[in-house]
């Protein structure tokens, strides 16, 4: 090295900028965190796309919880009593918009189940199942192309509301059996829907009955406990999971209080006030789902769920009786993603993580 | 870098924990307990602390001061708007601090917290604020009100990618003496080749090309930047200079081919990204434009390889000769159908400043530079530069070399782009390729033996040559087609995947060469 040359020592790893390190002549900033403009800059073209599911019986308030979060009429909520009668077998029903603000574009679509958990014999969760996977299954063909799209479009259902009636006493046969499973394949975030109609004790014994019911039933609902990255998340996601399930009311028509507009519900007793953290915990819902986990939820769909379902996927189809490399990828049957039971499906898809790490 | 702590599982007692916790939140910009007076402006204002002074950011900062301006809400749906909440609340709002995720039952440890109290339901109370708080681009509660709270969306994106950080590989290739190795750590402020020595010149006979790979984590302002910089010494030093690209192309390939193995495969969770995102191929000086070597080089890595071109040593010349060199090699670049990176066009909705600024780049190529690792004084001032004696080169001045403009370009504002091509566009081209080989082997010998589904035997191998020519193509595309619609769509493109996944398993594939052949 010539040795007239004094070149500045920097330091090879993290260099503080500063001053009182003296080694390190920085001449101007290389400019790195400019990428994250950059980054924003593409994402905001892009738009961002969420995919919602609400799973519950009739008359819990879906849509209007719906209508809510996204201050929009995304659907109708029908009056009680009138509207169309309730289907006689379970449907799914997705509604896609576009909606923006301040610059940020978002498409959202919202799949509802109406038809879930009204008929007689309940045991047909398939449906649900099903047309989760396909979605999966959707992206997976579109991913293994040849030529492949720069962005493909992502109809994976990215969470699920699970909508929990407000009895008062645990959880249902019907909701653990549902849980067990949805759990496996989608982010599931339940809440005590309607909960007007519980005090303020009574909900919070609801709840902890509920995340006992939980903890028993090994049913992991989002923010799972295993993928919290470092301890700020930890320490976040605690408070959240300690307030999970979330107590929701929803409404859509304004009342006037105090001189200010509110949602809310009105009542001969008074104005229940959906926005008012003190009244139900609608905020924390929609922070949770919107302002703050939007991204997590979509990133743990990628690279969690549908991971798992890949895997499957590929070892089903090495699995079958062909010659070498001539495999079929059928689209799976119903049956055979879906009936398989929980902790079988759980044990499959977590043995193949488990022995990576 | 994606490093997802799954198996991170921490102990929960967390009782102990309260008091950091509530600095952690402070930390993440959780408006704790502070009253934020004027949280309007110090909301926007915290915003843009955070974002550099950079044309493309300006609008996108535009945007969101808008806000201070109280405009109506923006939702737009194709169902009905929202109703448009007329009367905007008055009074200031009584609880200006977070409420917490705390359940009442809890016992407070310390202070400094906020009791959850349920007042009376008719009085007016504050949202929790998000933990982005800091860069939330709602300045007010108010907004609660109006908007649905997604425009934080871009700042989720940005906390995760400053927790990842980025990496970035670029390549440098050219000459000896041509002051690569300078330039790479002028760039990037780093002394990556303190320790190299040159080689002399009876060496240099024997000496081959290399790839060298070099790796420097630089982190500013909280974000981190993994950089490799890979290097070509030897290239172009032999006497005999025929083919000396081969290695370089096949460097590029492997790292394809092994990303394309890892996409593959069943665990995706840690794939490194290897791919080389970016060429800086320098060029000499002293010639009349363009060698013949520089034209078969770059001919043989446009398709893979992002490549942009550096006048190398621009100090021994002249501003107009400077000009006059880079018409001519933007000339000949064009003459030999070298498909070089392409700046993309900016927005038709820019400033007329940020478009100047754009043509003035675009037309700087090949970028003029000249490297130091020096640091001299002029003007009064310590900067990076070279000494002679009738003046003082320095590196960073915009007059004397386009130094900062490739910078500018490589790092501020095209960095992101350079990823994305390489991603979408060379990335993708190698691997359809990789899969059309491999079908077409299939293709041949199913229709060799006309087997029937179920007798699946093992088929010998033909050394199939990976034709590039055009008529080529044309028949894989066919072919193709023809298999597409004989079995299915499904079929074809997971056949090769599996066939994929279990002939890496068994096979080495060598480099750009044939990709089938065997051993």
């Amino acid at each position: 090295m010539d040795p007239l040359r004094r070149s500045p020592s920097p330091c090879s790893s993290s260099r503080p900028s500063s001053p009182s390190t003296p080694a390190c002549e920085m001449f101007g900033p290389i400019g790195i965190e400019a990428v994250l403009g950059q980054l924003k800059i593409k994402a905001m073209k892009m738009g961002f796309e969420f995919n919602i599911m609400v799973v519950g019986q009739s008359g819990l308030g879906k849509s209007t919880m719906v209508n809510t979060l996204f201050k929009s009429k995304v659907w109708k909520s029908n009056p009680p009593g009138l509207g169309l009668p309730t289907p006689q077998t379970l449907q799914l029903h997705s509604v896609t918009h576009v909606i923006e603000e301040k610059g940020v574009k978002l498409k959202l679509t919202v799949t509802d189940t109406p038809g879930f958990g009204d008929q007689i014999n309940n045991d047909n969760w398939d449906p649900i199942l099903g047309y989760i996977n396909e979605q999966y299954e959707r992206y997976l063909q579109e991913e293994i192309l040849i030529t492949r799209r720069h962005h493909i479009p992502d109809t994976r259902v990215h969470c699920c509301v699970y909508f929990v009636p407000p009895t008062g006493h645990c959880l249902r046969p019907l909701d653990i059996e549902f849980l067990q499973r949805l759990c496996r394949t989608v982010n599931v975030v339940p809440v005590i829907a309607r909960a007007d109609s519980l005090t303020m004790e009574e909900r919070e014994a609801f709840r902890h009955r509920i995340q006992k019911n939980l903890r028993t039933h090994c049913i992991d609902v989002y923010p799972q406990k295993c993928f919290d990255e470092d301890i700020n998340d930890k320490i976040l996601n605690s408070k959240l999971r300690d307030r999970i399930p979330f107590a929701v009311v929803g409404a859509d028509r304004e009342h006037l209080v105090n001189g200010r507009c509110v949602l809310g519900r009105k009542t001969k007793w008074g104005i229940i006030e959906v926005e008012n953290m003190a009244h139900c915990e609608f905020p924390l819902l929609r922070d949770l789902l919107i302002r703050s986990h939007l991204q997590d939820l979509k990133d743990i769909t990628h690279n969690v769920h549908y991971e798992n379902y890949r895997v499957i996927r590929l070892n089903e189809s090495h699995l079958l009786p062909r010659g070498p490399g001539w495999v079929n990828l059928d689209p799976a049957s119903p049956g055979q993603l879906t009936s398989r039971r929980p902790f079988k499906v759980c044990r499959g898809a977590h043995d193949v993580s488990e022995d990576e790490f | 870098m994606r490093n997802f702590a799954w198996e991170i599982k921490l102990d929960l007692e967390l009782a102990d924990r309260e008091s950091e916790a509530w600095d952690m939140d402070r930390s993440l910009g959780w408006q704790g307990n502070s009253v934020p007076e004027d949280r309007t402006e110090a909301g926007i204002k915290r915003f843009l602390e955070d974002t550099t002074d950079d044309g493309e950011l300006r609008k996108f900062v535009k945007d969101f001061s808008g806000s201070e301006s109280c405009h109506p809400p923006e939702a737009k749906t194709w169902a009905s708007r929202p109703q448009v909440l007329e009367p905007r609340p008055q009074a200031p709002d009584l609880y200006d601090d977070d409420l917490e995720f705390r359940p009442p039952s809890w016992p407070q440890s310390s202070d400094s917290q906020q009791y959850f109290c349920a007042p009376a339901p008719l009085s007016p109370s504050a949202r929790p604020r998000s933990p982005w708080g800091k860069l939330d681009p709602y300045d007010s509660s108010e907004d609660d009100k109006e908007y649905v709270g997604f425009a934080t969306l871009p700042n989720q994106v940005h906390r995760k990618s400053v927790k990842k950080g980025f990496d970035f590989t670029l390549m440098v290739a050219g000459e000896s003496g041509l002051g690569k190795s300078t330039l790479v750590n002028s760039l990037f402020l780093t002394d990556l080749y303190r320790d190299r020595k040159l080689l002399g010149a009876e060496e240099r006979i024997m000496q081959t090309v290399e790839i060298t790979k070099h790796a420097v984590d630089i982190e500013e302002k909280g974000v981190r930047l993994r950089l490799t910089i890979v290097d070509t010494p030897g290239f172009g030093d032999a006497v005999n200079n025929t083919e000396c690209w081969k290695p370089v192309a096949e460097y590029i390939d492997q790292q394809f081919e092994q990303y394309f193995r890892d996409e593959s495969g069943l665990n995706r969770k840690n794939i490194q990204d290897n791919r080389v995102h970016c060429c800086l191929y320098f060029i000499s000086p002293f010639g009349h434009g363009l060698r013949p070597l520089d034209v078969e080089f770059m001919k043989a890595l446009h398709q893979r390889v992002n490549i942009v071109p550096i006048l190398a040593k621009a100090d021994t010349l002249t501003p107009p000769e400077v000009d006059c060199k880079k018409r001519k090699i933007r000339e000949e670049i064009e003459r030999f159908g070298i498909k070089i990176y392409q700046i993309p066009d900016c927005d038709l909705d820019e400033d007329e400043d940020f478009k100047l600024k754009d043509q003035a780049l675009k037309e700087s190529i090949p970028f003029a530079v000249i490297g130091s690792n020096t640091v001299v004084e002029a003007r009064g001032r310590r900067v990076r530069g070279r000494l002679y004696p009738w003046g003082i080169v320095e590196v960073e001045n915009p007059g004397h070399c386009d130094f900062v403009k490739l910078r500018t370009m490589l790092v501020r504002t095209h960095m992101q782009d350079l990823k994305d091509v390489t991603r979408e566009t060379h990335y993708e081209n190698y691997r359809a390729q990789c899969i059309q080989s491999m079908t077409r082997l299939v293709v041949k010998e199913r229709n060799r033996n006309k087997l029937t589904r179920e007798s699946g035997t093992d088929f010998p191998i033909p050394a199939v040559p990976p034709g590039t020519d055009p008529e080529t193509e044309k028949l894989i595309r066919e072919k193709d087609e023809e298999v597409r619609a004989v079995w299915g769509i499904g079929e074809v493109p997971c056949l090769v995947i599996n066939i994929g996944i279990s002939w890496f398993g068994n096979r080495k594939i060598p480099g750009s060469g044939a990709y089938l052949g065997p051993g």
